[in-house]
Parts: C-alpha cells; sequence; structure tokens
C-alpha cells in the first residue's frame, strides 16, 4: 500500500482553502489536503515550529501549492523564503493564485517556483484541476526535504518492492 | 534771367524747408554752430528760433557731448555723413521723444555746410514697443496654455491608468467570492441534493448559474482591462498569421454554430501587435458567428488596402445585424441589445474597441437589421517593414 506525498495549501481565504480541499476529497487522492491561510503559518508549518511542531500531525509536504496575493507575507516572499532554506530540499513549490498577469508568473519562476497554476473560476473547472493535479502527482517521484527522508523511507521502500 | 532762375529755385526749397514733416538743422562745420532751423524743429523740440541759432548739436542732445561732437564731426568730414537709426531725445519741457538722425557734409560753393535731417520716430516705436510687448505676452500665454494642457493631459492619463487598474483589482478580486459561492452551491446541488425538497434545489441552482455567469462577466471585464493596460509594441505583423491563429482560437465557438468561415487573400503586412489583434478578432468572429438568426451563418474576412498607408479588415456576417441606433453603444462595456436569445456578458466589443484603440487603428461597422453586419478595422500598412519572425535575407526580398 503506497501512500501519496502531503500536499500543502497556502490559501489567505479559508474558504477557497475548504472548498479545495472538499474538491481534493472527491479525487482517489489518499491523503488528506493540509491547509494554512497566512504566509507566517505556512513558514511555522515548514519550521515544525509553534502549533505546527508534532510533525505526526502536521508531516513535511513534498508538494506546497501556494496562493500569491495574501496580507502581509505575501507567497512569493514564502516562495523566497523557502528557497533559501537548505533542510527544505527540492520542495516542490506550485503557485495557485486568480492572478495570469505576466509580471507574476515570471516574478515567481524567477524566485523558483515549479509550475504556475490559474485558480479557475467554477467548480467544475477547479475539479479538473484538482484531478490533473491529483493525477500528476501519482504519477511522479517528488523529491523529499532532508528532514522528512526518514519518515517517508519506509513508503518509498514499498514503492520499489 | 539767371538771378530770377536762382530766386525762383531758392523759393521753392525754401517753402520746402519752411512746410517740411521732419527737423532741419543746417550747421556750420567750422564752428560746429547751427545757423539755421526749420519752423517743424521748433515746434517738435520746443526751444525756439533764437535758441538753436549759435548752438551745438550737443546742447539739444543730437550728439552726446563735446567729445562725441568733435568725434562726429571728424566722421562726417571723413565719410561726408552720419546716420543715427534710432537716438533718444528730450524737448524743450522734459518730454522723451525719439528721432532718426541723417546728417549730410555738402559743398557750396568755396565752404561746405551741414544739413541735418531729424525725423519723428516717436510713435512708431511705441507702436514697435507695444507689438514686442504683446509678442513676449501672446509667447507667455502660449506657453501657459501649453503647460496647462500638458499638466492635464497627464493628469488624465493618470486617472486613466488608476481607474483601470482599479477596474482590474475589483474584478479580480470579486471572483474570489464569487469561487466560493459557485462552489459551494454546486456541491449543495451535486452531494446534497437529496436532503432538499425541489425548490431549495432550484434554488442552489440558481445561485450557482448566476454565480457563474458574473463568473464570465468578470473574466471579461479583467481581459478588457487587461488589454487597456498591457505594455503594447506596435511591429509588422502578418495578417494571415494573426487570421488563422485568430480562427483557430475560435474553432470551437464556429463548430458549435455551423458556420461557414471565408478567409479572401491577399493579406497585407501591418503595424499591430500580434495578441492583442488576435484577441479582437477572436471577439469579432465569436461576434459574427453568435447572432445569426436562422440560417447558417457565413463569415467572410478579407483585407483592403485603402489610401494612405491604411489596411481596413472586414469581419462580414449575414447574421440579424443591427440598427444604427445601436452602432455606437454596442462598443461601450455592458451594453447587450440581447440579454434573453443571446448569451454574452456585454464586454466583447468594448475589449475590441479597447485593443483597436491601443493599436492606433480605428473600427467601425455597416449594419442593419436583417442585412448581417460588416464590421471593419483599420490598421497601418507595415510596407517595406522588415517582420520581427523573418530571417532579415527573406524580409527584404
Amino acid at each position: 500500500m503506497t501512500t501519496d506525498p502531503i500536499v500543502l495549501l497556502v490559501d489567505d481565504s479559508a474558504n477557497d482553502a475548504l472548498l479545495m480541499a472538499t474538491v481534493f476529497q472527491r479525487t482517489d487522492f489518499d491523503q488528506p489536503l493540509r491547509f494554512v491561510t497566512s504566509g507566517e503559518d505556512a513558514i511555522a508549518y515548514l519550521q515544525g515550529v509553534g502549533r505546527f511542531c508534532n510533525r505526526a500531525e502536521f508531516p513535511l509536504p513534498a508538494i506546497v501549492l501556494l496562493d500569491l496575493n495574501m496580507p502581509r507575507k505575501n507567497g512569493l516572499e514564502v516562495l523566497a523564503w523557502i528557497r533559501q532554506q537548505p533542510s527544505l530540499g527540492r520542495i516542490c513549490v506550485y503557485v495557485l493564485s486568480a492572478s495570469s498577469r505576466r509580471e507574476d508568473t515570471e516574478k515567481a519562476f524567477a524566485l523558483g517556483a515549479n509550475a504556475y497554476l490559474v485558480k479557475p473560476g467554477n467548480l467544475d473547472e477547479l475539479s479538473h484541476l484538482a484531478r490533473t493535479l491529483v493525477a500528476w502527482i501519482k504519477l511522479g517521484h517528488f523529491a523529499v526535504a532532508p528532514e522528512a527522508r526518514h519518515e517517508m523511507e519506509p513508503a518509498l521502500a514499498d514503492r520499489s518492492a | 534771367m539767371m538771378t530770377e532762375a536762382i530766386a525762383q529755385s531758392e523759393l521753392r526749397y525754401r517753402r520746402l524747408f519752411e512746410a517740411a514733416h521732419d527737423g532741419i538743422l543746417i550747421v556750420d562745420p567750422d564752428r560746429r554752430a547751427i545757423v539755421d532751423v526749420n519752423p517743424f524743429m521748433v515746434n517738435f523740440l520746443g526751444y525756439s528760433r533764437d535758441e538753436f541759432i549759435g548752438k551745438e548739436l550737443f546742447e539739444f542732445g543730437l550728439l552726446k557731448d563735446e567729445a562725441a561732437s568733435q568725434a562726429a564731426f571728424l566722421e562726417l568730414r571723413k565719410n561726408g555723413f552720419i546716420r543715427y537709426d534710432d537716438l533718444p531725445l528730450r524737448t524743450k519741457t522734459g518730454s522723451h521723444v525719439d528721432v532718426e538722425f541723417v546728417s549730410n557734409l555738402y559743398d557750396e560753393g568755396d565752404h561746405q555746410i551741414i544739413q541735418c535731417n531729424i525725423r519723428d520716430i516717436t510713435a512708431r516705436k511705441k507702436i514697435e514697443h507695444e507689438l514686442r510687448i504683446a509678442r513676449a505676452k501672446l509667447s507667455l500665454h502660449a506657453a501657459e496654455l501649453e503647460r496647462v494642457v500638458r499638466l492635464r493631459t497627464a493628469e488624465l492619463r493618470l486617472t486613466n491608468t488608476q481607474l483601470e487598474t482599479f477596474v482590474y483589482s475589483i474584478a479580480h478580486d470579486l471572483r474570489a467570492p464569487l469561487r466560493t459561492m459557485q462552489g459551494f452551491a454546486q456541491i449543495l446541488v451535486e452531494e446534497h441534493a437529496v436532503n432538499l425538497p425541489p425548490q431549495g434545489r432550484d434554488y442552489a441552482k440558481f445561485i450557482d448559474a448566476a454565480a457563474q455567469q458574473m463568473d464570465h462577466q468578470l473574466t471579461d471585464l479583467l481581459a478588457f482591462s487587461q488589454i487597456s493596460l498591457q505594455k503594447i509594441d506596435l511591429a509588422p505583423v502578418a495578417l494571415e498569421d494573426v487570421v488563422q491563429s485568430a480562427l483557430a482560437g475560435s474553432a470551437e465557438e464556429i463548430r458549435e454554430s455551423r458556420a461557414r468561415v471565408e478567409c479572401l487573400p491577399p493579406w497585407p503586412t501591418v503595424l499591430a501587435h500580434a495578441a492583442t489583434l488576435r484577441q479582437v478578432l477572436v471577439n469579432l468572429i465569436g461576434n459574427a458567428v453568435k447572432f445569426v438568426g436562422t440560417g447558417t451563418p457565413h463569415v467572410v474576412l478579407r483585407a483592403e488596402e485603402r489610401s494612405g498607408g491604411i489596411v481596413r479588415l472586414w469581419i462580414e456576417d449575414n447574421g440579424i445585424g443591427i440598427a444604427a441606433e445601436f452602432h455606437e453603444r454596442i462598443f461601450q462595456v455592458f451594453q447587450r441589445l440581447h440579454t434573453t436569445e443571446y448569451s454574452g456578458t456585454g464586454i466583447g466589443l468594448a475589449i475590441v474597441q479597447k485593443g483597436v484603440e491601443r493599436l492606433g487603428g480605428r473600427v467601425g461597422l455597416v449594419s442593419a437589421p436583417g442585412a448581417g453586419c460588416k464590421f471593419w478595422i483599420e490598421l497601418s500598412q507595415a510596407r517595406g517593414l522588415a517582420l520581427k519572425s523573418q530571417p532579415k535575407g527573406e524580409a527584404h526580398s
């Protein structure tokens, strides 16, 4: 039995996050979508500090879905921070923003985003995005942060068996 | 006889001297003293004849001082004349006058005399002065006007940009709560319908449909503001490529409407921005295959070269047409002529107009109810300019 990688969604709109979690639930993804609703919480989660100190409850993700437009610490700042953390290795960051402005996509890629997804406007398109994303995640091998490698090893061993 | 003739001539010139409207002074070059003065000069400067006689020119300001006077007389002997175009003088009562001063040295038998002509140019100078002031004021006003226009234009441009940015952020921000409304309304329909009475199910569907319609409007509004805000550099664009790309982008709508689309070459090269022009064409093609009435839609695309280096691109359909009274209104944001028979957001043609405006062109239409629509857009022809995408060698051939 393999386990899908952990996905952390960062979105300041709790409604959007809840909707995305619901949509993820309707796919065959076997992990619940983890989400936090601010850039500060995203960083705390990834550091495993404060209320996120229990890694059993808040496992380190292999993929971060990152909203850009957030108050105080925006997505680009979180992305820049992530890429400065050797302990997070090549953790995958997919930007998930309502903005399709070229300057936003260019900045995100310049800061090391792995992909840029534009938030769709309705549920059908959002479901389609979630299904495609899940299929993609299930197809791939994702680089795991050095810190998390130890926990993930049994799962990887399973996969190769 | 001879003496009589001389006397007559003497009389003739004496009259001229007495009646002249210029001041005349006769000066003895040896003594530099005035020996005769005409009545005009007496009136002009207000000194009596006796006050003039025997005096030197500088005493009336006609030369600066004694030293200047000596120098002037030397010059006069050397050149035969002195001329000052513009000499300020004071009359006896102290008022200021301007004169043009010419003096000539003449031989008169065994001796020489100097004749000075003094022309009053005070009035002319005054007019010239006023003219200069008027000109200076005029150019000052013109400069001020230009400054104000520049300022206002800059202000307007700023306000316009702020408005467009405002539209963008409004449209952008409104989509987020809308996504929630639509998403959960649909989940309600899809997953909880069993728990709802039929009316409740309908209500949830209404919310879902209205939210989706609003989302389309916001998406179009975003496209509209993006076309207003994006940086556009005009370059030569092969019309054929853009037309083909726009048709590919409209393939689904063309297929659904079963429209027959005809492209009639030749396609010149125009000065445009490919992505913006493509968007404009997609909207016009979408329009052409949408308002079709009962028949099969037939759309014709062709380009026409007009005088003055203008290319007019026609998008013609055989649809329901538009009455002349609406020809201006259809280009405004959220203006729709049909709300039930045809779906739409009312922004498509506003995007067309804004896009064409950004390309430095014009848009218009020829149409009447029942007679189809012929939309045209005019762009500058890019004759003799190399296409960006082509290698240099080919572009010149």
